[in-house]
């Protein structure tokens, strides 16, 4: 795990609330009063970058935290 | 009178389907072709979640052209090592073709070739074919499950199941944004959440056993835990997925030759232990080139169009290139995926406990069908998928079954309160063990290749003594909200997962397959012919045998 840095911008987000159905572990929150996403757990992500691929206005840039933390296997 | 209300919100379902990914969602389609009320609870979001489109959207099938006998004589004696249930395995390889027209049916992207059929290609080395979905597969399916009317609820975690005397009536668990706690009473349970991994790599982070746990903890039983070693290959650092069969040692030997002959179907705990040896004997780091192969295992046979994929795949090229390390032979690293796939089923994907099914990745290696190999995929990539779609497809239409002739839940207010009390207590806390601490210290016993791979009496023994030590530790752990709550759970299964895989693995006595016991070089057919069994007795877990009916089979060693 490591974590990354999820970047909306959004200026250009639509709220169409697709990034966050479409992150699997629960990074992305949806703020309904201002109706956009939050970022509420960057340190959970996992790189899949499915929200970035969903997101049909692009305005999602997910910078992994590199490097994976995980222990050696030797 | 105290009523179960004043504890949480009571749903009361006829089949209630925990995981909502594709196994969950075939399971609940097929369920809700008789007349039952269907509900899928999810943790994270119908339609996106699970392991299904993240993967290759490929799918092992049997094609008409393929032989039914050679697949399963090359099963049996190449990779699964006659720990196969063989009889599951002849049914489950007949059904494979069908399966794919039913998601033509339900609308999913399945690739067709020119002349209308379902397009598939023979594997380059064994006696099978692969089929191929985009990898929004799910969306579709989701479009059918809210067209039929079956109930989902998003963003919600089960943790414990319900019992009546020895039947499964249902589950409990909590909203992880608002924090509400539910009460599911039902008359069928199926459980489709996911095998047991440790967070170690991107498309294995969800799934942390929950499901498995959660029935252990039930009385169900498991089997084959010792199989669940599957190890990957991954560019250090960006955590990307490397090429097995391209791997090269410090010297500039090919070690993916070395350890893989080119006939076998996929990557295995030969190489990974080969890794280590050359690493070891000082001809490390191991690093991956590009290289030519004619044919290649998987390279280059597949021509579909997959608009989905291509997008998917492209942006983790691109953070690769972008994020990665700046040689074009970066340096790789094996790590391990595991996954535990233990709830033991019968060939109706039915636990044994009553009203409790199990299917997908959670039962995959519990079925049997794979015998001696990690699964998913079991060395038979695309299986994952498929398995998830035959358990499914049984599983359905066999809990609403039993819902006709089932009486209805009654659930113990003392049990549910006790049991929600368990579920809120890290959120009592406001210092404590961290779930990500937990989890690395969990991960340092499972991912080192001395403990999960290269297998022996003492160093499984010390990995199981580190496991307990870090379960002493648990009850320490906190959370300020639903999101930490869900990652305490996840947390406290995977610490149940890894001691069941450990314990299992130390009773094997012998080399089967993938599970390599170095102070036991040798396949024992004598004495090994069995399934390992796993049950809680007395809150301890407990470890048996079981004879396999080798005699019935056909393949016999």
């Amino acid at each position: 795990m490591a974590g990354a840095d999820v970047k909306i911008d959004l200026d250009l987000c639509n709220g169409c609330k697709i990034c966050t159905e479409a992150c699997f572990v629960d990074v992305i929150r949806w703020n309904s009063e201002e109706e956009k996403p939050i970022v509420a757990y960057p340190e959970d992500c996992a790189w899949c970058y499915a929200c970035e691929v969903a997101c049909p206005v692009q305005c999602i840039e997910v910078v992994p935290n590199v490097p994976w933390r995980v222990p050696a296997p030797y | 009178m105290a009523n179960l209300e004043d504890l949480g919100e009571v749903i009361s379902i006829d089949v209630l389907v925990v995981g909502g990914g594709i196994g969950g969602s075939i399971a609940a389609i097929m369920a809700k072709e008789s007349p039952v009320s269907v509900l899928v609870v999810e943790k994270a979001t119908v339609g996106w979640s699970g392991k299904a489109p993240k993967g290759a959207g490929v799918l092992w099938v049997m094609t008409p052209e393929n032989d039914l006998d050679k697949f399963a004589e090359y099963h049996v004696k190449k990779l699964g090592h006659y720990l196969n249930d063989q009889e599951l395995l002849y049914s489950f390889a007949r059904e494979t073709y069908g399966a794919m027209d039913k998601l033509v049916e339900w609308g999913v992207k399945v690739m067709m070739d020119d002349k209308g059929k379902v397009s598939a290609f023979k594997h380059p080395v064994g006696p099978w074919s692969l089929a191929g979905v985009d990898v929004d597969m799910l969306l579709p399916l989701r479009a059918r499950l809210r067209k039929m009317g079956v109930k989902i609820m998003n963003k919600v975690e089960v943790i414990s199941l319900l019992k009546q005397d020895d039947r499964v009536v249902g589950a409990v668990g909590f909203n992880i944004i608002d924090g509400r706690f539910y009460i599911f009473k039902a008359k069928a349970t199926i459980l489709a959440n996911g095998g047991g991994s440790y967070n170690t790599l991107s498309m294995w982070r969800a799934a942390c056993g929950e499901g498995i746990t959660a029935a252990y903890r039930a009385g169900a039983e498991m089997r084959n835990a010792e199989f669940a070693n599957n190890c990957g290959v991954m560019r250090k650092g960006i955590a990307s997925q490397a090429d097995f069969s391209s791997l090269f040692n410090a010297k500039g030997e090919n070690i993916s030759q070395r350890y893989l002959p080119d006939d076998e179907p996929d990557v295995g705990s030969k190489l990974i232990v080969g890794l280590e040896k050359e690493v070891m004997e000082g001809r490390g780091p191991i690093h991956e080139e590009m290289v030519e192969r004619k044919g290649g295992r998987f390279g280059g046979m597949m021509r579909w169009d997959r608009p989905k994929m291509a997008s998917t795949w492209g942006r983790q090229a691109a953070k690769t290139a972008k994020y990665g390390a700046s040689s074009p032979n970066p340096e790789v690293i094996p790590v391990p995926h595991h996954e535990l796939t233990p709830i033991k089923v019968d060939h109706n994907m039915k636990t044994t406990l009553a009203g409790l099914w199990a299917i997908g990745d959670t039962s995959y290696e519990g079925s049997a069908w794979a015998g001696a190999v990690y699964a998913p995929p079991g060395r038979l990539r695309g299986s994952g998928l498929m398995n998830a779609m035959l358990s499914a497809l049984r599983a359905g239409p066999a809990a609403a079954r039993f819902v006709a002739e089932a009486s209805s839940p009654e659930v113990s207010y003392a049990e549910v309160k006790g049991l929600k009390e368990e579920i809120f207590s890290p959120m009592r806390r406001d210092k404590g063990l961290s779930p990500a601490d937990a989890i690395y210290s969990i991960q340092e016993v499972v991912v080192p290749i001395k403990y999960i791979i290269r297998r022996s009496k003492n160093r499984l023994e010390e990995a199981i003594s580190k496991v307990k030590q870090i379960q002493q530790r648990l009850p320490e752990l906190w959370a300020k909200d639903g999101h930490g709550l869900l990652r305490c759970h996840e947390t406290r299964s995977m610490a149940v997962c890894a001691e069941m895989t450990f314990r299992a693995a130390l009773m094997r006595t012998e080399s089967r397959g993938e599970h390599i016991r170095e102070d036991y070089p040798q396949r024992d057919d004598k004495n090994w012919l069995k399934w390992i069994v796993i049950k809680q007795k007395a809150g301890e877990m407990a470890l048996s045998t079981e004879p396999i009916p080798i005699d019935r089979y056909k393949f016999k060693p």
